[in-house]
Protein backbone atom coordinates (compact mmCIF):
# COMPACT_ATOMS: atom_id res chain seq x y z
CA UNK A 1 0.00 0.00 0.00
CA UNK A 2 1.52 3.57 -0.82
CA UNK A 3 2.03 6.14 1.85
CA UNK A 4 -0.10 9.39 2.11
CA UNK A 5 2.07 11.63 1.10
CA UNK A 6 1.02 15.72 -0.50
CA UNK A 7 4.22 17.14 0.42
CA UNK A 8 7.46 16.32 0.40
CA UNK A 9 10.15 18.74 1.70
CA UNK A 10 13.53 18.83 0.64
CA UNK A 11 16.25 19.48 3.75
CA UNK A 12 20.00 20.10 2.90
CA UNK A 13 21.57 16.70 4.43
CA UNK A 14 24.60 19.08 5.45
CA UNK A 15 22.62 21.45 8.00
CA UNK A 16 21.97 20.13 11.36
CA UNK A 17 19.60 22.72 12.21
CA UNK A 18 17.31 21.50 9.67
CA UNK A 19 17.67 18.56 9.82
CA UNK A 20 16.67 18.22 13.74
CA UNK A 21 13.32 20.29 13.11
CA UNK A 22 12.73 18.62 9.72
CA UNK A 23 9.71 16.13 10.99
CA UNK A 24 8.31 19.43 12.85
CA UNK A 25 7.24 21.25 9.82
CA UNK A 26 3.94 19.29 8.71
CA UNK A 27 5.41 17.81 5.19
CA UNK A 28 4.63 14.47 5.14
CA UNK A 29 7.86 13.36 3.60
CA UNK A 30 11.00 14.78 4.30
CA UNK A 31 13.93 14.53 1.63
CA UNK A 32 17.15 14.55 3.30
CA UNK A 33 19.28 15.97 0.05
CA UNK A 34 22.72 14.29 -0.27
CA UNK A 35 22.74 15.66 -4.11
CA UNK A 36 22.35 19.05 -5.68
CA UNK A 37 22.23 20.71 -2.16
CA UNK A 38 25.30 19.55 -1.22
CA UNK A 39 29.00 21.11 -2.97
CA UNK A 40 31.62 18.04 -3.41
CA UNK A 41 33.62 18.88 -1.04
CA UNK A 42 31.14 18.42 1.98
CA UNK A 43 29.69 15.48 0.67
CA UNK A 44 31.38 12.94 3.29
CA UNK A 45 30.39 15.00 6.01
CA UNK A 46 26.97 15.16 4.79
CA UNK A 47 26.53 11.52 4.82
CA UNK A 48 28.19 10.95 8.00
CA UNK A 49 25.84 14.08 9.85
CA UNK A 50 23.03 12.13 8.34
CA UNK A 51 24.13 8.66 9.95
CA UNK A 52 24.57 10.50 13.09
CA UNK A 53 21.65 12.43 13.07
CA UNK A 54 19.40 9.33 12.28
CA UNK A 55 21.08 7.70 15.59
CA UNK A 56 19.94 10.75 17.74
CA UNK A 57 16.47 11.99 16.63
CA UNK A 58 13.05 10.59 16.42
CA UNK A 59 11.55 11.86 13.20
CA UNK A 60 8.10 10.64 14.45
CA UNK A 61 6.14 9.28 11.95
CA UNK A 62 7.01 11.46 9.04
CA UNK A 63 8.16 9.76 5.54
CA UNK A 64 11.65 9.97 5.26
CA UNK A 65 13.86 10.20 2.06
CA UNK A 66 17.40 10.53 1.02
CA UNK A 67 18.35 11.89 -2.17
CA UNK A 68 21.41 9.95 -2.88
CA UNK A 69 23.51 11.14 -6.36
CA UNK A 70 23.51 9.94 -9.63
CA UNK A 71 25.30 6.45 -10.86
CA UNK A 72 27.38 8.45 -13.20
CA UNK A 73 28.50 10.78 -10.21
CA UNK A 74 31.79 9.92 -7.96
CA UNK A 75 29.32 9.69 -4.65
CA UNK A 76 26.52 7.03 -5.47
CA UNK A 77 28.05 3.85 -4.40
CA UNK A 78 29.46 5.90 -1.11
CA UNK A 79 25.70 7.44 -0.56
CA UNK A 80 24.23 4.08 -0.72
CA UNK A 81 27.00 2.49 1.59
CA UNK A 82 25.80 4.97 4.43
CA UNK A 83 21.94 5.33 3.42
CA UNK A 84 21.19 1.54 2.77
CA UNK A 85 21.74 1.10 7.08
CA UNK A 86 19.42 4.38 7.82
CA UNK A 87 15.67 3.83 9.28
CA UNK A 88 13.95 5.32 6.14
CA UNK A 89 11.28 4.65 3.85
CA UNK A 90 12.66 5.40 0.46
CA UNK A 91 15.92 6.57 -1.67
CA UNK A 92 15.56 9.14 -4.14
CA UNK A 93 17.17 8.06 -6.85
CA UNK A 94 18.45 10.71 -8.90
CA UNK A 95 18.63 10.83 -12.62
CA UNK A 96 16.94 7.59 -12.53
CA UNK A 97 17.79 5.49 -15.28
CA UNK A 98 16.85 1.30 -15.69
CA UNK A 99 20.46 0.87 -15.27
CA UNK A 100 20.95 2.86 -12.28
CA UNK A 101 17.68 1.76 -10.79
CA UNK A 102 18.59 -2.21 -11.13
CA UNK A 103 22.07 -1.02 -9.62
CA UNK A 104 20.21 0.72 -6.28
CA UNK A 105 18.17 -2.37 -6.35
CA UNK A 106 21.11 -5.15 -5.88
CA UNK A 107 21.95 -2.89 -2.69
CA UNK A 108 18.07 -2.75 -0.88
CA UNK A 109 17.68 -6.52 -1.54
CA UNK A 110 18.34 -6.94 2.62
CA UNK A 111 16.69 -3.75 3.60
CA UNK A 112 12.96 -2.56 4.16
CA UNK A 113 13.83 0.62 1.93
CA UNK A 114 11.83 1.47 -1.20
CA UNK A 115 12.83 3.79 -4.24
CA UNK A 116 11.61 6.77 -6.11
CA UNK A 117 12.80 7.41 -9.26
CA UNK A 118 13.51 11.10 -9.95
CA UNK A 119 12.34 11.80 -13.43
CA UNK A 120 14.58 14.75 -14.85
CA UNK A 121 15.60 14.14 -18.45
CA UNK A 122 13.34 13.93 -21.59
CA UNK A 123 15.15 10.27 -21.85
CA UNK A 124 13.95 8.95 -18.60
CA UNK A 125 10.55 10.55 -19.39
CA UNK A 126 10.61 8.49 -23.03
CA UNK A 127 10.98 5.29 -20.77
CA UNK A 128 9.28 6.34 -17.44
CA UNK A 129 7.10 2.92 -17.95
CA UNK A 130 10.01 0.44 -18.99
CA UNK A 131 12.18 2.45 -15.67
CA UNK A 132 8.69 2.11 -13.22
CA UNK A 133 8.36 -1.50 -14.62
CA UNK A 134 12.03 -2.16 -14.10
CA UNK A 135 12.32 -2.89 -10.19
CA UNK A 136 8.94 -4.25 -7.77
CA UNK A 137 10.67 -1.67 -4.95
CA UNK A 138 9.81 1.48 -6.88
CA UNK A 139 6.66 3.16 -5.52
CA UNK A 140 6.92 6.59 -7.02
CA UNK A 141 8.40 8.93 -8.96
CA UNK A 142 9.46 12.61 -8.33
CA UNK A 143 9.14 15.04 -11.33
CA UNK A 144 12.51 17.48 -11.43
CA UNK A 145 11.82 20.10 -14.14
CA UNK A 146 14.85 22.25 -13.67
CA UNK A 147 17.05 19.88 -15.47
CA UNK A 148 14.32 18.26 -17.45
CA UNK A 149 13.87 21.50 -19.20
CA UNK A 150 17.65 22.59 -19.16
CA UNK A 151 17.62 19.02 -20.91
CA UNK A 152 14.76 20.38 -23.87
CA UNK A 153 16.80 23.48 -24.13
CA UNK A 154 13.56 25.39 -23.05
CA UNK A 155 12.95 27.92 -20.40
CA UNK A 156 10.75 27.13 -17.39
CA UNK A 157 7.62 29.98 -16.78
CA UNK A 158 5.58 31.04 -14.20
CA UNK A 159 2.61 29.22 -16.02
CA UNK A 160 4.53 26.48 -16.51
CA UNK A 161 3.05 25.26 -19.63
CA UNK A 162 6.31 24.01 -20.97
CA UNK A 163 5.84 21.31 -18.70
CA UNK A 164 2.23 20.68 -18.87
CA UNK A 165 3.12 16.91 -20.80
CA UNK A 166 5.71 15.97 -18.79
CA UNK A 167 3.27 16.58 -15.43
CA UNK A 168 0.39 14.64 -17.62
CA UNK A 169 2.76 11.92 -18.80
CA UNK A 170 3.81 11.28 -15.37
CA UNK A 171 0.40 11.33 -13.63
CA UNK A 172 -1.00 8.77 -15.74
CA UNK A 173 1.79 6.25 -16.52
CA UNK A 174 2.04 6.53 -12.30
CA UNK A 175 -1.49 6.17 -12.08
CA UNK A 176 -1.76 3.28 -14.41
CA UNK A 177 0.80 1.24 -12.56
CA UNK A 178 -0.11 2.38 -9.14
CA UNK A 179 2.82 4.61 -7.94
CA UNK A 180 2.24 7.83 -6.55
CA UNK A 181 3.63 11.18 -8.09
CA UNK A 182 5.29 14.30 -6.34
CA UNK A 183 5.22 16.91 -8.76
CA UNK A 184 8.38 19.53 -9.29
CA UNK A 185 9.51 22.34 -6.78
CA UNK A 186 7.94 25.69 -7.21
CA UNK A 187 11.41 27.37 -7.08
CA UNK A 188 10.34 30.82 -6.05
CA UNK A 189 10.03 30.56 -2.75
CA UNK A 190 8.88 34.39 -2.23
CA UNK A 191 5.95 33.90 -4.77
CA UNK A 192 2.78 32.37 -2.24
CA UNK A 193 0.32 33.13 -5.25
CA UNK A 194 2.30 31.77 -7.40
CA UNK A 195 2.78 28.59 -5.56
CA UNK A 196 -0.57 28.10 -5.01
CA UNK A 197 -1.93 28.03 -8.74
CA UNK A 198 1.42 25.82 -9.80
CA UNK A 199 0.18 23.09 -7.26
CA UNK A 200 -3.17 23.88 -8.55
CA UNK A 201 -2.14 23.09 -12.25
CA UNK A 202 -0.20 19.86 -10.85
CA UNK A 203 -3.23 18.54 -8.79
CA UNK A 204 -5.78 18.96 -11.50
CA UNK A 205 -2.80 16.87 -14.10
CA UNK A 206 -3.18 14.14 -11.87
CA UNK A 207 -0.22 14.60 -9.85
CA UNK A 208 -0.78 13.40 -6.26
CA UNK A 209 1.95 15.17 -4.31
CA UNK A 210 4.63 18.29 -4.52
CA UNK A 211 7.93 18.79 -3.55
CA UNK A 212 8.73 22.34 -0.84
CA UNK A 213 12.34 23.62 -1.32
CA UNK A 214 11.31 26.00 1.88
CA UNK A 215 9.21 24.66 4.67
CA UNK A 216 6.91 28.24 3.96
CA UNK A 217 5.26 26.24 1.04
CA UNK A 218 4.47 22.83 2.96
CA UNK A 219 0.93 24.49 4.48
CA UNK A 220 0.23 25.68 1.07
CA UNK A 221 0.84 22.61 -0.49
CA UNK A 222 -0.63 20.47 2.02
CA UNK A 223 -3.96 22.50 1.34
CA UNK A 224 -3.98 22.11 -2.27
CA UNK A 225 -3.49 18.14 -2.05
CA UNK A 226 -6.27 17.85 0.67
CA UNK A 227 -9.89 17.19 -0.56
CA UNK A 228 -11.87 20.50 -0.38
CA UNK A 229 -14.24 20.81 2.72
CA UNK A 230 -17.09 21.01 -0.69
CA UNK A 231 -15.39 18.10 -1.86
CA UNK A 232 -15.60 16.31 1.45
CA UNK A 233 -19.41 17.44 2.43
CA UNK A 234 -20.17 16.10 -1.91
CA UNK A 235 -18.66 12.25 -1.04
CA UNK A 236 -20.40 12.02 2.41
CA UNK A 237 -23.54 12.88 0.96
CA UNK A 238 -22.61 10.06 -2.31
CA UNK A 239 -21.57 7.79 0.44
CA UNK A 240 -24.67 7.97 2.62
CA UNK A 241 -26.97 8.01 -0.35
CA UNK A 242 -25.07 4.80 -1.79
CA UNK A 243 -25.45 3.27 1.61
CA UNK A 244 -29.55 3.85 1.31
CA UNK A 245 -29.73 3.13 -2.58
CA UNK A 246 -28.02 -0.51 -1.05
CA UNK A 247 -30.38 -1.19 1.02
CA UNK A 248 -33.02 -0.97 -1.40
CA UNK A 249 -31.12 -3.22 -3.99
CA UNK A 250 -29.98 -0.55 -6.22
CA UNK A 251 -27.01 -0.08 -8.04
CA UNK A 252 -27.74 3.27 -9.82
CA UNK A 253 -29.45 6.12 -8.00
CA UNK A 254 -30.01 9.40 -8.45
CA UNK A 255 -29.02 12.38 -6.19
CA UNK A 256 -29.45 16.51 -6.73
CA UNK A 257 -31.46 15.49 -9.89
CA UNK A 258 -27.94 13.80 -11.07
CA UNK A 259 -27.10 10.32 -11.76
CA UNK A 260 -24.85 8.39 -9.18
CA UNK A 261 -23.11 4.75 -10.48
CA UNK A 262 -20.07 2.75 -9.00
CA UNK A 263 -16.89 4.85 -10.73
CA UNK A 264 -18.58 8.56 -8.56
CA UNK A 265 -19.16 6.11 -5.65
CA UNK A 266 -15.44 4.93 -5.93
CA UNK A 267 -14.33 8.32 -5.94
CA UNK A 268 -16.41 9.41 -3.25
CA UNK A 269 -15.15 6.90 -0.92
CA UNK A 270 -11.55 7.66 -2.32
CA UNK A 271 -12.28 11.55 -1.01
CA UNK A 272 -12.96 10.68 2.06
CA UNK A 273 -10.13 8.13 2.46
CA UNK A 274 -7.87 11.14 1.92
CA UNK A 275 -9.67 13.24 3.97
CA UNK A 276 -9.22 10.86 6.67
CA UNK A 277 -5.72 10.57 6.45
CA UNK A 278 -5.02 14.23 5.99
CA UNK A 279 -6.61 13.90 9.58
CA UNK A 280 -9.75 16.29 8.11
CA UNK A 281 -12.57 15.50 10.20
CA UNK A 282 -16.44 14.75 8.10
CA UNK A 283 -18.39 12.93 10.57
CA UNK B 1 43.01 5.87 13.53
CA UNK B 2 45.64 8.45 13.86
CA UNK B 3 45.30 12.18 12.94
CA UNK B 4 47.69 12.60 9.76
CA UNK B 5 47.70 16.06 9.15
CA UNK B 6 45.48 18.99 9.38
CA UNK B 7 41.71 18.68 8.44
CA UNK B 8 38.17 20.26 9.57
CA UNK B 9 34.71 19.76 9.40
CA UNK B 10 31.81 21.60 10.04
CA UNK B 11 31.17 25.45 10.66
CA UNK B 12 30.35 28.53 12.26
CA UNK B 13 26.40 28.43 11.67
CA UNK B 14 23.67 27.76 14.53
CA UNK B 15 23.64 24.76 15.47
CA UNK B 16 26.43 23.87 13.76
CA UNK B 17 30.28 23.03 14.97
CA UNK B 18 33.31 23.78 13.64
CA UNK B 19 36.39 21.03 14.48
CA UNK B 20 39.82 21.74 13.60
CA UNK B 21 42.28 18.63 14.37
CA UNK B 22 46.01 18.35 14.12
CA UNK B 23 48.86 16.82 14.48
CA UNK B 24 50.16 16.88 18.00
CA UNK B 25 52.56 14.18 20.55
CA UNK B 26 49.68 14.52 22.78
CA UNK B 27 45.97 14.86 23.46
CA UNK B 28 44.16 18.33 24.00
CA UNK B 29 41.51 19.28 23.39
CA UNK B 30 40.13 22.67 23.32
CA UNK B 31 36.84 24.62 23.17
CA UNK B 32 34.87 27.41 22.93
CA UNK B 33 31.01 27.15 22.78
CA UNK B 34 28.32 29.68 23.10
CA UNK B 35 26.49 27.50 26.03
CA UNK B 36 30.00 26.98 27.28
CA UNK B 37 28.90 27.19 31.15
CA UNK B 38 25.95 24.87 30.41
CA UNK B 39 26.98 21.88 27.99
CA UNK B 40 31.04 21.65 28.22
CA UNK B 41 30.89 19.09 30.29
CA UNK B 42 28.30 17.05 27.78
CA UNK B 43 30.65 18.37 25.08
CA UNK B 44 33.66 17.12 26.37
CA UNK B 45 32.30 14.02 26.88
CA UNK B 46 31.32 13.54 23.06
CA UNK B 47 34.27 13.94 21.68
CA UNK B 48 36.18 12.00 24.37
CA UNK B 49 33.61 8.95 23.65
CA UNK B 50 33.90 9.72 19.76
CA UNK B 51 37.89 9.59 20.03
CA UNK B 52 37.84 6.47 22.21
CA UNK B 53 35.82 4.54 19.81
CA UNK B 54 38.07 5.65 16.89
CA UNK B 55 41.02 5.12 19.00
CA UNK B 56 42.66 8.36 18.58
CA UNK B 57 45.54 8.86 22.00
CA UNK B 58 47.15 11.94 20.65
CA UNK B 59 46.35 15.58 18.62
CA UNK B 60 45.39 18.83 19.04
CA UNK B 61 41.44 18.98 18.68
CA UNK B 62 40.40 22.74 18.57
CA UNK B 63 36.24 22.57 18.97
CA UNK B 64 34.29 26.00 17.95
CA UNK B 65 30.76 25.18 18.80
CA UNK B 66 27.72 27.05 18.26
CA UNK B 67 25.24 25.11 19.67
CA UNK B 68 25.49 21.40 18.40
CA UNK B 69 23.95 18.87 19.69
CA UNK B 70 25.27 15.59 20.47
CA UNK B 71 25.21 14.08 17.20
CA UNK B 72 26.56 17.14 15.12
CA UNK B 73 29.50 17.33 17.07
CA UNK B 74 30.17 13.71 16.72
CA UNK B 75 29.67 13.66 13.51
CA UNK B 76 32.34 16.45 12.87
CA UNK B 77 34.53 15.21 14.47
CA UNK B 78 34.63 11.74 12.85
CA UNK B 79 34.47 13.81 9.54
CA UNK B 80 37.60 16.04 10.80
CA UNK B 81 39.40 12.84 11.78
CA UNK B 82 38.64 11.01 8.36
CA UNK B 83 39.72 14.02 6.38
CA UNK B 84 42.80 14.01 8.38
CA UNK B 85 43.37 10.69 6.92
CA UNK B 86 42.14 11.39 3.15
Amino acid sequence: MLPYIRSALFIPANNPGMIQTSHLLEADAIIFDLEDAISPSQKDSARILLKEAFSFIDFQDTIKIVRINPMDSPFFFDDIKIVKDLDIHYILLAKADIESVKELEKHLIDTNIKIITLIESTKSLLYLKEILLTSSLIDGVLFGAEDYSLDLKISRSLLGDEIMVARQIIAYTCSALNKFSIDTPFTDTDNEQGLYNDSVVAKRYGMSAKACINPRQVDTVNKVFSPTSKEIHDALEIVMANEEALEKGLGVFSLNGKMVDAPIVNRAKLVLDQARKAGLSYE
Amino acid sequence: MEILKHAQAGSLESNDVLIQVDVLDTLNIELTSIVFDEFSEEIYRVVNETLNELKITKGHILINDRGALDYTIKARLISAIERSNA
